[in-house]
């Protein structure tokens, strides 16, 4: 059932009340057997829509971007072949939980992306905050029979962020690379939906904030889409709570997550998955591998990588996590050759970030540039 | 593919929490049907002639259990009939088959194909008072006696051994960890009591039910092992042939302290009729350079809740948890093992294996904490699922949290099919499809099965053999 | 050159080494050899500064300056290089790179300079240049790890050179290679301090002196002699003397 007058899979950006507002709460069940929550939504709950103010201004970020969401302000400069309109592609509700229900309820505008030719430069966007405020950005993009590089620079200083990101795929291919660098609360949602013989190869390094929560959610319905996932979240003396999650319905589906987080000077770092494979989607495969390295006394490492399986036609479903310290035995090599202890570490970030990068074609070096420039203000 | 996504239609329903499995498979509440009265509890207490402290006890738990929300991740049960426990922990009422005659018949005919001795099928059947009196470990009795090793049936002990029991009952599991641990609490009846003194090692397994007879069989049992400094024991309960039960909800407790340099092995294997839901405590404390290793086996039941735990309280103390659990048919395993560091130089291990076989389901939840402090502890989990046809599942739930720099937690997990490319083999060297399917299921658990003691082992891959053959097994 | 001086060390609580003494004067070759867990890695590694060695007494001097609490890569800056018997994997870095780093920290070479005499380099020990390509060890054999190690040797021509077992695990070829290395680097005077389990490679080379370790002491020092003996009757002989 659809509005009248929008095609299908269009929708205006909801709207929330502040009555169901009031009623919802950030998650139904506890994160685990010992703790309720891993994200600290108390912060958010201080620093809510209810409390802060909605608007703010803009700044120039100096980052030259096609979508540009500073403050309130917005800005676009799209290439030939990217259409732009508002609303979503309604893989978002309000009513999930109470941090979508305030970023619905300060949203102001919804924009949309529809792509259709192949893109030879990266799309550019940034969301980015400044004030002390809650502000809201929620970009949709729909992507048919293209291929599309996608860089996302997630920016939040001050206040509170949220930012959705929708994304669909019909006959496409995309490479994501979401740069997260926060100093203040921040929330990051992507919801994606891959159809038949879509490609995904995301790519994301994230510098947690005061608290940042970063999620993102791949459904691979169509028969043998794939999503190829890496990412670094990186908490120094700051919070990262990094959930990803992908459901696959497809048949011959393939999917690859591979998970490296850094704890380091009291820093804190989560990574949880869920990958899940439903009894449709035979032949496929899933792995998730999530290691989390404590770099020193103080930080702390968790590590949930779940693995749901609804059938035996799968061809393989794996999953691996460890949550330890640096290698002893690798420092001290590398110090041996004349390396100090920072500048060990900072080569193994280093590493790591190539290393999780190498699935990128397009956006190979601007991934790693950015690994580089993160890691120098992690250590 | 339709025009609109999954997620869309799901997001409508509720949230993408529903379908990410921490509702699974069944989201709703458990509906608890009458009342667990104090009286009831009085009553229970006056029966078994209990001394003030146990009453106040059981008293204390029924206020927890009445207070304590219904915990969101048991899943599977619909309804409890509270009434009826009452019913059942009282002794007369505890067997319903009288007669080799009243039980099911594949039960029957499984014992036969199982060759089981006569005896050992009648105390299988519940004609316990048949069995004791022909006990065969009476003289191993009097050998315990002379060691000063106290073996018997935890309400004795309550009343030959106060002070001991009041030292460590219900101190290593409390009542208020969750509901159905304060129901135990309130309700326990039968389990065995050991206690090892210091430096008496046991060399041969300790079979719980031959030396303990009835008092195991209950619906609450509670089990409360102390094994004292450098001591040494490994006790076994359960048994791989299939056990009828006349209830239908077992919630039982094991307790276990392991003082410093003890050893303690505790094996369960369980294969109880397709009517029972079985819901286990299982709790271990363990002291400096002590080791406890817990081995359960869960064939059985139509669902069986089970995380053995242990407690890494003093430095260099060590752990294993080894688990299989097999769903054959429409029934749900839901399993794991709980680790908790608290001290330097510890180390845990967990080998999980469980096999869902014709629309069986495996939930795999464990959890491993290594806390600020633990320094050069070390974990590693090794989880991994067979599932054998299309309609049934796997799911694994680990978590892992380390506070501490200097220790690591590892972890690994795979879930695979039956390998098309295996059965070709063993069928091309004329091995039929049931007998290789249970080829493969014990190669797959092999790594388990050396722990076990022989005769244990042989039961149990007859048992596994009868699961996968054309009569299908018990259930 | 080297002084280690009645050095005791420990691991994890438990002591390995239990007075070692030897001295490595400027341009000699030395070897150690001990059956398994005699301490002889232990000692390689002390001497680089592993800080999961914990020194409970002596010290050790080079070049007259008392190093024993110097962190790992100050050693290294002062011309110590220890040829690892277990090379770490380090993914993600280069070959390369990591090449360029070692000579930037170790010798003040530029990237350019660096890679030039890295290239000459591979030519000269006739090594395959894809390997430059390749992530640190990642993947690499036994044998291949070991060859890097001596290439690494080979550039940043250290003045103590000391190798854990650089013969276990490899060819016949592989041998070959890293002795001539070894001798190269002996002959334009580094000195050498040689662990060896096997003692295949003493075949090649022409050692000053020999040690035997056994139980974290040293049981003798002798010339090349020695080595003879232990083929012939095994380390127990060695007790006996």
């Amino acid at each position: 059932m659809h509005p009248s007058g929008f095609p299908s899979g269009h929708f205006n950006m909801p709207k929330i009340t502040l009555e169901v507002l009031e009623k919802l709460t950030y998650q139904k069940y506890g994160d685990s057997p010992t703790i309720k929550s891993y994200t600290k939504w108390n912060l958010f709950e201080e620093n809510s829509p209810l409390k802060l103010p909605t608007e703010a201004k803009g700044e120039d970020v100096g980052i030259n971007a096609n979508v540009i969401f500073s403050g309130s302000e917005s800005k676009f400069d799209l290439p030939e072949g990217v259409e732009l309109a508002e609303g979503t592609l309604g893989l978002s509700q309000p009513e999930e939980s109470r941090i979508l229900g305030f970023h619905f309820y300060a949203l102001k505008k919804a924009y949309r992306l529809r792509i259709t030719k192949n893109l030879l430069e990266p799309l550019v966007i940034v969301s980015h905050l400044s004030e002390n405020a809650f502000i809201s950005h929620h970009l949709s993009i729909e992507v048919e029979n293209a291929n599309a590089p996608i860089i996302i620079y997630d920016l939040s200083e001050n206040g509170t962020k949220s930012l959705v990101v929708e994304l669909r795929l019909k006959n496409a291919e995309a490479e994501i690379l979401t740069v997260g660098n926060h100093k203040a609360l921040s929330h990051y949602l992507l919801r994606a939906t891959l159809g038949d013989g879509s490609k995904v190869r995301a790519f994301t390094v994230v510098k947690g904030g005061k608290m940042s929560h970063h999620r993102e959610d791949y459904s691979l319905e169509g028969t043998g889409s794939e999503l190829i996932l890496r990412g670094i979240p990186m908490g120094t003396g700051s919070s990262v709570d990094y959930l990803t999650n992908v459901l696959q319905y497809g048949e011959g589906s393939k999917s690859e997550t591979r998970v490296n987080g850094y704890s380091y000077r009291g820093g804190w770092v989560v990574h949880r998955g869920v990958a899940k494979v439903f009894e449709k989607a035979r032949g496929s495969s899933s792995e998730v591998s999530s290691h989390v390295i404590i770099m020193d006394e103080g930080s702390l490492g968790v590590s949930v990588p779940m693995l749901e399986v609804d059938t035996g036609e799968i061809e393989n479903a794996s999953h691996s996590s460890s949550v330890a310290q640096f290698d002893e035995d690798a420092l001290f090599y590398l110090q041996s050759r004349g390396l100090s202890r920072e500048e060990a570490l900072r080569l193994f970030v280093h590493g790591i970030g190539e290393a999780l990068s190498d699935h990128l074609e397009k956006l190979k070096s601007k991934a790693r540039s950015n690994v580089i420039t993160l890691v120098e203000e992690l250590l | 593919m339709s025009e609109h996504s999954k997620l869309e239609e799901i997001l409508k329903a509720g949230s993408l929490e529903e379908i990410l499995g921490t509702a699974v498979p069944y989201p709703k509440e458990i509906e608890l049907k009458g009342k667990i009265s104090r009286e009831t509890v009085e009553e229970l207490s006056r029966i078994k002639n209990e001394p003030e402290w146990m009453l106040r006890h059981r008293l204390k738990a029924l206020e927890l259990f009445e207070k304590l929300p219904m915990p969101k991740w048991v899943v599977g049960i619909e309804e409890l009939d509270l009434e009826s426990f009452s019913l059942y922990s009282k002794p007369e009422l505890e067997r319903e088959v009288k007669d080799w005659d009243d039980l099911p018949e594949n039960i029957r005919r499984t014992f036969e194909r199982l060759n089981i001795p006569e005896i050992e099928k009648k105390f299988l059947s519940g004609l316990t008072a048949v069995f004791d009196s022909e006990s065969v470990y009476s003289q191993l009795k009097e050998e315990f006696e002379k060691k000063g090793i106290i073996m018997l049936p935890m309400e004795e002990a309550v009343k030959r051994y106060p002070d001991l029991v009041k030292r460590y009952f219900g101190k290593v599991f409390p009542p208020g960890e969750h509901k159905f641990s304060a129901l135990h609490h309130a309700l326990w009846s039968g389990g065995a009591f050991v206690y090892i003194p210091k430096g008496v090692r046991v060399p041969f397994p300790i079979e719980a039910f031959f030396v303990i007879g009835s008092a195991l069989e209950g619906q609450f049992e509670h089990t409360l092992l102390i094994a004292d400094e450098g001591s040494y024991v490994h006790f076994i309960e359960g048994c791989s042939a299939p056990m009828y039960k006349g209830f239908s909800f077992h919630d039982g407790m094991v307790e276990i302290y392991a003082h410093k340099g003890a050893t303690v092995k505790f094996t369960t294997i369980q294969n109880w009729s397709r009517n029972v839901i079985n819901f286990n405590n299982k709790r271990a404390i363990i002291e400096e350079n002590a080791y406890v290793e817990w081995i359960e086996g869960s064939i059985g039941s139509h669902i069986t809740y089970t995380y053995p735990s242990s407690v890494l309280k003093g430095e260099g103390a060590r752990t294993a948890q080894y688990v299989v659990s097999l769903s054959n048919g429409p029934y749900l395993k839901d399993t794991g093992a709980k680790t908790w560091h608290l001290a330097p130089n510890t180390s845990s291990k967990i080998v999980s294996k469980s096999i869902s076989a014709n629309g069986g389901i495996n939930i795999y939840r464990g959890l491993v904490r290594i806390a600020k402090g633990a320094k050069n502890s070390t974990a590693t989990v090794s989880c991994d699922s067979l599932i054998l046809d299309e309609k049934s599942k796997a799911y694994t739930y680990p978590h892992n949290q380390n506070d501490e720099p200097s220790a690591s937690i590892i972890h690994e997990a795979t879930t695979g099919r039956l390998s098309e490319d295996k059965l070709f083999y063993l069928n091309s060297r004329g091995i039929k499809e049931e007998e290789a399917k249970s080829l493969i299921v014990l190669g797959f658990i092999s790594e388990i099965l050396e722990g076990l003691p022989f005769e244990y082992v042989e039961v149990l891959k007859k048992v596994i053999e009868l699961e996968f053959s054309e009569i299908g097994g018990v259930g | 050159m080297l002084k280690v001086d009645n050095l005791r060390v420990k691991v994890e609580d438990k002591e390995i080494l239990k007075g070692i003494s030897l001295t490595v004067d400027k341009g000699e070759l030395h070897v150690v050899m001990g059956p398994n867990g005699s301490g002889k890695s232990t000692l390689a590694l002390t001497i680089a500064g592993h800080p999961r060695y914990q020194v409970i007494d002596g010290r050790i001097l080079f070049e007259g300056e008392d190093i024993t609490n110097l962190p790992p890569e100050e050693r290294a800056k002062r011309g110590i290089f220890l040829s690892f018997q277990h090379p770490i994997e380090v993914e993600g870095v280069k070959v390369i790179q990591f090449l360029q780093r070692v000579l930037k920290n170790l010798k003040g070479l530029d990237e350019i300079q660096a890679y030039e005499l890295i290239f000459n380099a591979v030519q000269e020990l006739g090594l395959d240049e894809s390997m430059l390509a390749r992530f640190l060890n990642v993947g690499f054999s036994g044998g291949e790890r070991k060859k890097l190690e001596m290439l690494q040797a080979y550039l940043v021509k250290p003045k103590l050179l000391i190798l854990d077992e650089p013969d276990s695990g490899v060819d016949v070829d592989s041998l070959k290679m890293i002795a001539s290395v070894i001798n190269k680097l002996h002959e334009e005077g580094t000195s050498v301090l040689l662990i060896t389990h096997y003692g295949r490679i003493l075949e090649h080379l022409k050692p000053n002196r020999v040690h035997v370790i056994k139980e974290g002491k040293i049981v003798a020092s002798d010339g090349v002699e020695l080595v003879k003996m232990i083929e012939e009757k095994g380390f127990a002989a060695v007790e006996e003397l």
